[in-house]
Order: C-alpha cells, then structure tokens, then sequence
C-alpha cells in the first residue's frame, strides 16, 4: 500500500521538466499579474465632467417642462405614459397611476385638482383639457355644492351671505368694497372681476346668480350666424390647440377666460341664469 | 520461472524468500508497472486534483492575507521547486517531489481563488460605501428584466457630493423601460443605495447571492428612471460586444425564416447560443426531456463545427507541411471563434479548448488520452476563472464528457446489433446512458428533477442538432442571395417544427419526469464516489472497485433512508417571507398545514414555499384558512386566528384584531403580527403573556416594525424580524 502511494507521488524525468515550465507559465501569466492587481497605484482621474452630469440631472428634474402641444384628455383613462406628454412629471404622473390604482376617479375637473403632488401652475394649465364624459352636464345641472349655495343678487349680497355661499372672508371684503365703489353687476360673468374669486368658485356660483332685471345687460337679438364663425367655431371645438377667443357675436356665447376652450364655454351657455 | 520453479519442486529446500513473499513481490512489481503505465498517459489529470482541491479550500476560507501570501510562497518557491526537480532522489525518496508538487498546485490554486474574488481588492467600492449615493459606472452586459433592464456594470467611481475613483462590479437594476443603452455606455447614477446582494429569504430557495459571487458580482443598486443618465458611448467595444452585436444581428435575420416564437427559440438557442427568445414552453419541454444540452452551446455543437471546418479546409492539405500547420491554426481560429461567437459559455470554452489539442495532437502526431485532453482544458479554464469550479454549466459539461469517455464504448460493446439503423440507435443510447449516469447526482441536487426518456429525445435531437446546424450556418451564410434562402428558410422552418413537436410529444408522455428528487451533498458525494469505482472497475476490468462501488451505494441508500426517517419525525412551523402578505406552514411528519392570506394560487406563494416543502419531503398539503376560521386535527388546532401546534400555541395579529374582545390574559408562545395592525407592546401585553416572542413578518411596514422592535428590546421580549431576517423557523 505504501509503495502505491510512493510510486502515485512518482514523476518521471520529462514529467518532472513539463511540470517545471508549466509552472513558470502560470507563475508569468496568472501569479505575477494577480499579485500587481493588489499593489497597483491608483491613478487620479478627473471626474469633474460626470459630476457636473449628474448636478444637471438634478435640476433638471426640478426644471418647469418645455411648453409642449396640449389635447384633450380624461384623467381616468389616458395611458400613464401620456401624462409626461402634458408636461407633468414623473413623480406626478407615477402618483395618479398609484390614485387610480387604488380605485380613485375623477368625476370632475376640479377632483383632478386633488392630486397631491399635481401643481397649481400645472393644474390651470391642463385643467381646460380635462374631458370627463358625463362631468359637464353633471356638474353643471346639480351643482355639487353645500347645502347653503341660493339664489342671490351680487349687486345686494351681504357679507354675511357671501360668507354662508362659501366665500373666503378676504374675497366677500373684496366684493363688498367693489360695490362700495360703484361696480355694478350685470351678466354672471361679472364675477370674475372680483378679484380674490377663484374660477372653481366663480363655476359654483355662476349657475345661482340671479340680477334684478333693471342692472342686466340689455340681450341683443343673436346676430345672424355667419357662414365663417360657424366654421371657427367648429375648427376651435376640433382643433387640439387652444383656441383664440371668439368674438363675442351674441350674448348668447360666453367671453371664455384665458386658457379655457368655448367647448365649456357652450357648456356653460346652457346655465339658467344666462338667458337673463 | 523463478517461482514456477519452486511451486513445481515442493521438496526443494533454499534459503530463499518464501513462495508467498515472491508472489507479493512479483504481483508488486506488476501493480507498480501498470499503475506507473496509467499514470503516465494521465499527468494533467494528477495536476488537476490538487488544483482543484485549493479552489474548493478557498472556498472555505476565503481570507485575502492569506491568498496573498500563498501566492508570494508560490513565487518565492519556485527556485526549490526547480532545484528538488534536478535532484538525483534516491529511490525511497522518489515521492518527494510529487508532494512538492501537489503542495504547491494546491497554494497556486488557493491564491488565485482568493484573489478573484473582487471584493478582496484594496480599492473595492465596498470600504467607500457610507453615504455614498452617487456613482459611475460602464455597462459590461444588459438583459431585460420586468419593466426594465438588469445591467451588469463595473464601477468607476462613487461618491457622495464628489465622486472618488474606486474598483468593482456592480448589478444595476435599471427601472426604465425606455433606456437606450449599448454595453460599453458609461452612465452616471445618483441618490441610489447600493446594498449587498441579500441571501435567500426563503428556507432552500434558490441562492441568487451565491450565483452572482460565482460570477463576481457582490453589490446591486436599484436606479429609478430619474435617477440616472447616460454619461457617454463605449469608446471602443472589446471582442465580446462585437460578438454580441453580430449575435443580434443574427437573430434578427432568423426571425425572418422562423416567424413561429417556439422554433424561433429552438433556432436562435441551438445555432448562436442566444438565449433571449427563449420561451417558457421550450424550457420545459426541453429540461422535462433531458434535452437540454441541445440547446446550450457545447461540444456537440464545437464538433459539428470542427468537422464542417475541417472538410472545408481539406484541399490545404495538399500544400505539405506548411499547409498542414496553416489548416491547424485556421481550424483552432475558427473554432476559437465560433465559441466567443455563441456567447462564450463554459460548455464553449470548454469544447474549444479540447478540440484545439485535439487538432495540435493531429498535427504534431502524438499519441493522446482523452482524459489528459479534458483535465487539460478544465486546468486552463481554472486557471482563467478559478470560480468556474463551482459553474453549474462547467461541472455538467466536464462530468457528461467524463461519463461519455468512460461508459460509452464498453456499454456499446455489450450488444451487438447488425442493421446499421438499429446499430446507430443503439449507438446514440449509449451516449446518453453514460453522459445521463455521469450527470445524474449533480442534476439532481440542483434542479430536482430526473427525465426518464432522456434516450428517446437522444434520438431526436442528436441527429436533429447537426443537421439543423449545417442548415441554419448555410442559411445565414446564403442569407443574401434571396432564391435559395427563402427554399432553405421554409426547409429549415419545417424541420424545427418538426423536432419542436417531437420534443413536446415526449415531454407529455405520462411518467416522463420525477419530480421534486431531492438529494443532499453527502448523498451527492457518495454517488459520485460509487461512479467512480464503477470507472475505475471498467477501466481496469476488476471486480474489487465494484465492491467499493456497492459500499457507496449501499451508503447513498442510507442516506436518503435517513432523510425520510427525519421528514417522518419532523415538526416544524414556517413562517415565510412573502411581502405584503402571510404565509404559515405547519409541518407534522410529511403533511403540511398551511396558512396563507393569499389564494392559494397565487404565485407568490408558490415561490416561496414550493421549495421548502420539496426539501421537507413533503407529501400532502392541508390549507387551515378557511372561511369558517375553524380547522381541527389531532396534532393542530386552529380557531380564528389561534392555533395551537402540539404545546405551542400562536396568536396571529392583523388589523381585524379587537381589543375589546379579549376576556382576561392569553397565554401564548409565539404572537405573530401581520398585516401592520396599528397596535402597540403595551397594547399586546395587556392582553397576551408572551413566553417565547413575537414575530413580525414581512407584510408590515418598515416604520412600525422598527417601532416593535424598539419597545420589545426595552421590555426584554425576544423579536424576529422576518423582512430583514428572512423566514422564520421554528422546530419542536
């Protein structure tokens, strides 16, 4: 048994030779190479270049986004993806997907507003294009409003009454000084000129004005509809960008606010209150 | 005759060593001459062992002062080393330089083991780590995962407000599915934690940080889509990603004549090794057949090349000697190329390394042995990567060529058969009886499964791989000229379909896989051991190694008898780490009683548990979460959200837990939380003694755990964490 182990242990004399440059091989190849890895110098190396890149990534995330081409959409259902092409960031457009995941859905305009991470800039800025089917109508013939919304005359409102209708007491102060002056109000829209009024606001209340007949606008008859306002019209209702306001050819059409479509506009023809 | 003698005279008196001592003497010298014949057509497979046996002690001991200084005795030795080589030894002393060498083998082998592993490096990213948060990175490889890609970086640089220059590899888990990267980009990453990647969550899961140690990979880092750019494009693109671009390329040229995604798969894996059409129904088809091998690179594949080359460049020969060595280094180059081609796998690297002796025998006309062929090749693919030891795609190659080398011809030759088609079938049975026996142990232990018709799809795909070889390699070369491609491409087309459908056709055949086999490392080691006995005894041709053969076996029987013995007395209750959920497992001998908030289902339990269960040998699964909240059996008693599991008892806290409800104090041994109850210890405690601990597992928040945590160390209860810690397991 021991010779076994002894001639196991046995080379001969080429085998002896072979091993012996075989050995040299990898002392040349795989030792010295391996041991030069731990003693290597290191060598300084300039990274101002990729540190700059990645300051620039951070403000670039904070950068407001490039004026992009708007259309209309519905917060419900429009891929996540799309979101980015309004302009909205990653965070925001991640924490819709997450609201409407969780089984959140907007039912109107202003419930888009509710996204905590949504901008007020944004907001105002994508809010004309936010097409709910079903929210217009909705919104406008039963106002979700409290409880304490009335019929009301804004040139013989009090404070008191502004206050209950839901006004912040800075704006009802606003409007009860604007009388004071000598404003006068006499289309709904007058409304907006209460500076302080917000337009979501100025939505809820638009539908519960009522003027005394004697301060209203006198309501020239609707002109004749020309052949060539028909066709704006029709191309601002089609068109993705927004529209340029319309001239104000009847009293029947709305002044539209800066940034909002006729579309609402048209919608908005139908409250009761402007047929005063 | 000197003994013949003697045995013939019995009266004949000498002073002369007995009979019996000659005969041992003579039968010495016999042994002696034969063992020293063996040894010396082998002499790489002795250098081997000893190689070997350092790579696996650094596994063990993977400490870098040590390594280094291994390495430094090696190369300080060397002069003894050559010295003891000169030396005239005496005869008794003939072993000592085979121990030197073996000593030496084994510290080469340690020290450049140790010294692989990356994280050993002085300038290694992991001493920077603390609050850093940005870093520079380049792109080695990419591969899509999720929505998204996982990249496989070296780093270049980390830092927090300024970034320092460091070494290393690093896992990028990119969150963007709108990346446009290329290997060789650099890209810049910032605000991201790099963390090591975590072991197993999950009791016998498969061990994603040991994989990726094999390949030196320690850290990983998940980068949002905001949270990285792209600093620039690889400058120059080493030989591995030109291969890479030319592989895709090639695949898209396949998809062309294989619409079909199945024979797109099969086509895309067999001809250039790209994996990434696989399809989860050829995975199956193809492992549950044991026809994996066909769809892996290996040297089924590197030969079918060779000899297309070698036919190829046959009109060389006629140029004389100089024409000869020309073939030979055309043949190794294109053989070297079409392995870096396919993606250089092991199996690849392997293949091309044998046949390059191979091909260097031919032409220098020396006698060879195979075996000396093959450890060869291991030693210089060990050499280069030392981790490759412990590749599974390494050890299934090197040990089917083995069995191949050992098996196939005297298997063969048991049974002679005179139709040249039965002949050839036989033939191909052999292959894959020797090449399945040699791999069956280590099959076993890492996928748990053993395919009964491995011969039958031998017979299929062995004949199907050259000729779909020769057919794709003349499609792709013939790819321009549009007549013969589009006839070639509609053959080619119908042939895979063809094999696909055997294939799937075998794979369907009742009992064609054993399911969940689970075999342990000694049982691993003591097949092995048996095998070998069983080539020793079929090289020698002696009976005596199948007697040592018959003792292993008898010892891997024992084995798995006592792993039963161990399931039948088992009791053991799981608690798994499932994220935002609860999963129990309650294990009494080989039933499984099993808790879960999920639909049992749902995938996620599956993963985590499927695993465990299998290496618990378990046999019947019994679900305790019913709608009438009440199961009872003899050993376990579940009543809402209480159960008792022969004397422990365990209390399970989610957010429909009422205070109220609770009479006076419950005694339990374990309250488990899930769910992340808005409860606190003071809360627990007024309710429930708790005698052994509580245990929070992974569907509660970070915060509230850290909470639990905090209030149970102050009040001295022990706490298990199972989202950091992993499952939890409690044995009775």
């Amino acid at each position: 048994m021991k010779k076994q182990w002894k001639t196991f242990f046995y080379f001969t004399r080429t085998e002896r030779n072979g091993i012996v440059t075989l050995a040299l091989f990898c002392l040349v190849l795989l030792v010295i190479p391996a041991l030069f890895r731990y003693w290597q110098p290191a060598n300084a190396v300039d990274f101002t270049a990729f540190e700059q890149l990645i300051a620039d990534t951070a403000t670039a995330r904070r950068a407001p986004a490039a004026p992009r081409a708007l259309f209309y959409f519905n917060p419900n259902t429009l891929p996540t993806d799309s979101f980015r092409l309004l302009g909205l960031d990653e965070r925001t457009a991640g924490s819709i997907a997450r609201y409407r995941d969780k089984g959140g859905r907007f039912f109107a305009p202003r419930d888009f507003a509710k996204i905590y991470t949504l901008s007020a800039e944004d907001y105002n800025r994508i809010e004309p294009y936010i097409r709910i089917p079903g929210a217009g109508q909705k919104a406008h013939r039963t106002p979700e409003a409290p409880a304490k919304l009335t019929w009301f005359d804004p040139n013989t409102v009090t404070y008191e009454d502004l206050i209950t209708l839901g006004l912040p007491a800075k704006t009802a102060h606003i409007w009860v000084n604007f009388r004071k002056k000598g404003g006068a109000f006499r289309r709904p829209e007058d409304l907006l000129k209460i500076y302080g009024l917000s337009p979501t606001k100025y939505e809820q209340l638009a539908p519960w004005v009522r003027i005394a007949e004697t301060q209203a606008a006198p309501s020239a008859p609707p002109a004749p509809a020309k052949f060539a306002s028909i066709k704006k019209r029709l191309f601002a209702w089609t068109s993705t960008a927004p529209p340029l306001p319309t001239g104000s050819n009847s009293t029947a059409s709305v002044r539209p606010l800066p940034g909002r479509s006729p579309a609402s506009a048209t919608n908005s023809a139908a409250l009761p209150a402007s047929s005063r | 005759m000197y003994t013949l003698t003697l045995f013939r005279n019995k009266n004949y008196k000498i002073n002369a060593p007995s009979r019996y001592s000659i005969l041992k003497a003579c039968l010495n010298c016999m042994q002696t001459n034969s063992q020293m014949k063996t040894q010396r057509t082998v002499p790489f497979v002795r250098l081997l062992v000893p190689f070997c046996s350092g790579i696996v002690v650094a596994l063990w001991v993977d400490d870098p002062s040590v390594g280094l200084s291994a390495l430094v005795g090696v190369l300080l030795s060397y002069p003894i080393f050559v010295a003891l080589s000169q030396r005239k030894w005496p005869f008794s002393l003939r072993w000592v330089f085979g121990v030197a060498t073996n000593l030496w083998l084994a510290a080469l082998g340690y020290g450049l083991a140790v010294c692989h592993n990356e994280s050993h490096l002085p300038r290694h990213f992991s001493s920077q780590l603390f609050e850093a948060t940005d870093g520079l990175a380049v792109v080695q490889r990419m591969q899509v995962q999720g929505a998204g890609f996982r990249l496989q970086a070296r780093l270049l640089a980390i830092g927090a407000s300024s970034l320092q220059p460091c070494q290393g590899r690093l896992l990028v888990n990119l969150r963007d599915s709108t990346a446009i990267l290329q290997p060789g980009d650099t890209i810049v990453f910032r605000r991201a934690r790099i963390q090591r990647i975590a072991a197993p969550l999950n009791p016998a899961v498969f061990d994603f940080s040991r994989y990726w140690h094999y390949r030196n990979y320690h850290y990983q880092v998940v980068v949002g889509a905001d949270q990285w750019k792209r600093a620039g494009a690889g400058a120059r693109k080493n030989l591995l990603q030109l291969a890479e671009q030319s592989r895709s390329k090639c695949v898209a040229i396949l998809r062309q004549y294989l619409p079909t995604d199945d024979e797109w798969a099969v086509g895309c894996a067999l001809i250039l090794g790209a994996k990434d059409a696989m399809t989860d129904e050829v995975t199956q088809a193809y492992s549950r057949t044991g026809s994996m091998h066909a769809l892996a690179v290996s040297g089924m594949h590197v030969a079918i090349v060779w000899l297309a080359l070698a036919w190829l460049l046959y009109p060389l020969k006629f140029l004389g000697r100089p024409g000869k060595y020309a073939g030979a280094a055309l043949l190794i180059t294109g053989v070297w190329a079409y392995a870096i081609f396919t993606g250089a796998s092991a199996s690849a690297l392997r293949a091309a390394t044998m046949v390059s002796f191979l091909i260097l025998g031919q032409s220098f006309q020396r006698r060879h042995s195979p075996f000396n062929t093959l450890a060869a090749s291991a030693f210089i693919l060990l050499c280069a990567n030392p981790y490759l030891l412990m590749d599974a795609g390494f050890q299934l190659s090197y040990l089917a060529v083995a069995g191949i080398l050992i098996f196939d011809k005297p298997l063969y030759l048991c049974w002679h058969i005179t139709p040249r088609w039965a002949d050839y079938l036989w033939r191909l049975t052999c292959v894959s009886i020797a090449a399945q026996l040699a791999t069956l142990p280590i099959s076993l232990y890492y996928f748990h499964q053993f395919p009964f018709y491995f011969w039958l799809s031998g017979w299929v795909v062995v004949p199907a791989s050259t000729l779909l070889l020769y057919m794709g390699g003349a499609l792709l070369a013939l790819h321009p000229v549009a007549a013969v491609s589009t006839i070639l491409g509609k053959g080619f087309h119908a042939f895979i379909w063809l094999v696909n459908k055997a294939v799937f056709a075998i794979s369907d055949l009742p009992g064609a896989v054993a399911e969940q086999a689970w075999i342990s490392e000694l049982g691993v080691l003591a097949l092995y051991t048996a095998l070998l006995m069983l080539g020793a005894s079929v090289l020698s041709r002696r009976g005596k190694w199948l007697v040592w053969m018959g003792i292993f076996l008898f010892i891997a029987a024992a084995d798995r008898g006592l792993s039963h013995w161990r399931a039948v007395h088992q009791r053991k209750v799981v608690i798994y780490h499932v994220p935002r959920a609860t999963m129990i497992d309650v294990f009494d001998g080989k039933a499984a009683f099993s808790y879960a908030t999920l639909p049992s289902s749902h995938p996620a339990l599956h993963k985590a548990a499927i695993a465990c269960r299998g290496k618990h040998l378990i046999k019947e699964l019994i679900p305790i979460h019913t709608e009438k909240g009440v199961f009872q059996s003899d050993v376990l008693h579940y009543h809402k959200q209480r159960m008792q599991f022969y004397d422990i008892t365990i209390a399970i806290i989610d957010s429909s837990y009422r205070q109220a409800t609770l009479p006076a104090t419950l005694v339990v041994d374990y309250l488990l939380l899930s769910g992340n109850p808005a409860i606190s210890l003071a809360d627990l405690q007024q309710h429930y003694t708790i005698r052994r601990g509580i245990i929070a597992d992974a569907s509660n928040s970070y915060r509230r755990v850290d909470r639990w945590e905090k209030a149970c160390e102050k009040a001295g209860i022990v706490f298990v964490d199972v989202k950091e810690e992993g499952a939890f397991v409690i044995d009775l």
